[in-house]
């Protein structure tokens, strides 16, 4: 199991991670499922992709699909996928309708 | 001596390129859907994926969605993208089917009371990235990706994409001026404010992208509308 210390560190200076988000990543991370969490402690300590495929999607077809998405949120979409196979599969498989409107400031 | 060297055309360009190609056969589409039908199906099996993966119409995705604009927005699509529309579409040119998106989005913005400026038809890949459908600059203009358009049986698409995107400006808006939208909650558009200052790019994972409250209540007014739309048209 990985120090949770560890991984919220990396979060935040490799992932540039927002510090009012990281320790609900950091907590999502500690209760993915078994077999995804160990692919993860793979990656994370050895720099290799361990793939490990969910309902069809694997780190590489994911990444390769969201272009919003990183490493960390790889795994963790898969384990979206492993919980919630039905939603998270529709969700992935509907067309991308970017938010550009959260760039500009709320101005009341 | 003619242009090629000869006086005999046909021995300087050849047979090959002077045969006339083969007349295709006439294709039987005897028994197979028009587009109207077609596109219908696909509205249909749209919302019934919808449906069938978020649990029914009292699914998480349909907090507070407010009936009256979506009431609204339906009678506005119905209007815009009537059956007549619907059997021309597929033989309609860009620029006709860019009209037909404009005067949807702007009649729109009337029926919502947002600042609906246009519609901007562009390469997204090249703006926003590859498999974007659309987004929403904020300023009043929504953008969509031309190959949207382009390929007739995208339509739903189209539709469901610039009804979500309008829907994000209204959350802006609210946002900014929550008394020119008493219709909807306080608490409602609060929770926007808060989310949209912490929203989620879903770098960290889609479902929590997928699930933040201004996402989340923009798709599920996009299909109620297209639910309502399907009811008027009856189909």
């Amino acid at each position: 199991m990985l120090d949770n210390k560890i991984v919220r560190e990396r979060l935040l200076n490799d992932f540039d991670c927002k510090a009012s988000q990281v320790d609900g990543v950091v907590d999502k991370i500690s209760k993915m499922a078994p077999d995804i969490y160990a692919a993860f402690e793979s990656w994370f300590n050895t720099g290799v992709i361990q793939e490990i495929e969910v309902e069809g999607y694997t780190v590489a077809s994911l990444l390769a699909t969201k272009k919003n998405l990183n490493i960390v949120g790889a795994y963790l979409t898969l384990d979206w996928l492993r919980r919630e196979p039905q939603r998270a599969k529709l969700a992935l498989s509907q067309p991308e309708i970017a938010n550009s409107v959260i760039t500009k400031k709320i101005v009341k | 001596m003619s242009l090629f060297g000869t006086n005999d055309i046909r021995n300087d360009l050849g047979d090959e390129l002077l045969r006339r190609p083969e007349i295709p056969e006439t294709k039987d589409y005897s028994g197979e859907k028009s587009f109207f039908e077609a596109f219908a199906d696909a509205l249909r099996a749209f919302i019934d994926s919808l449906r069938e993966a978020l649990g029914g119409e009292s699914s998480s995705e349909a907090r507070e969605v407010n009936e009256t604009l979506a009431e609204k927005a339906s009678d506005v699509m119905a209007e815009v993208f009537d059956e007549r529309t619907l059997r021309e579409w597929g033989t309609m040119s860009m620029e006709q089917r860019e009209a037909k998106l404009s005067e949807y989005y702007s009649k729109l913005g009337e029926a919502l009371g947002i600042n609906a400026r246009g519609v901007i038809i562009e390469d997204c890949a090249v703006t926003a990235g590859v498999g974007v459908l659309g987004y929403n600059s904020g300023d009043g203009y929504l953008h969509i990706d031309y190959r949207n358009l382009q390929d007739p049986s995208r339509l739903i698409d189209v539709l469901n994409t610039t009804t979500h995107e309008a829907r994000h400006q209204l959350q802006v808006e609210a946002i900014a001026d929550p008394s020119r939208f008493p219709e909807i909650s306080p608490g409602l558009i609060a929770e926007w404010e808060h989310n949209m200052r912490n929203y989620d790019n879903g770098a960290f994972g889609y479902e929590s992208y997928y699930n933040q409250a201004v996402e989340a209540d923009a798709r599920a007014f996009a299909t109620d509308v297209i639910n309502g739309y399907i009811a008027k048209l009856g189909l």
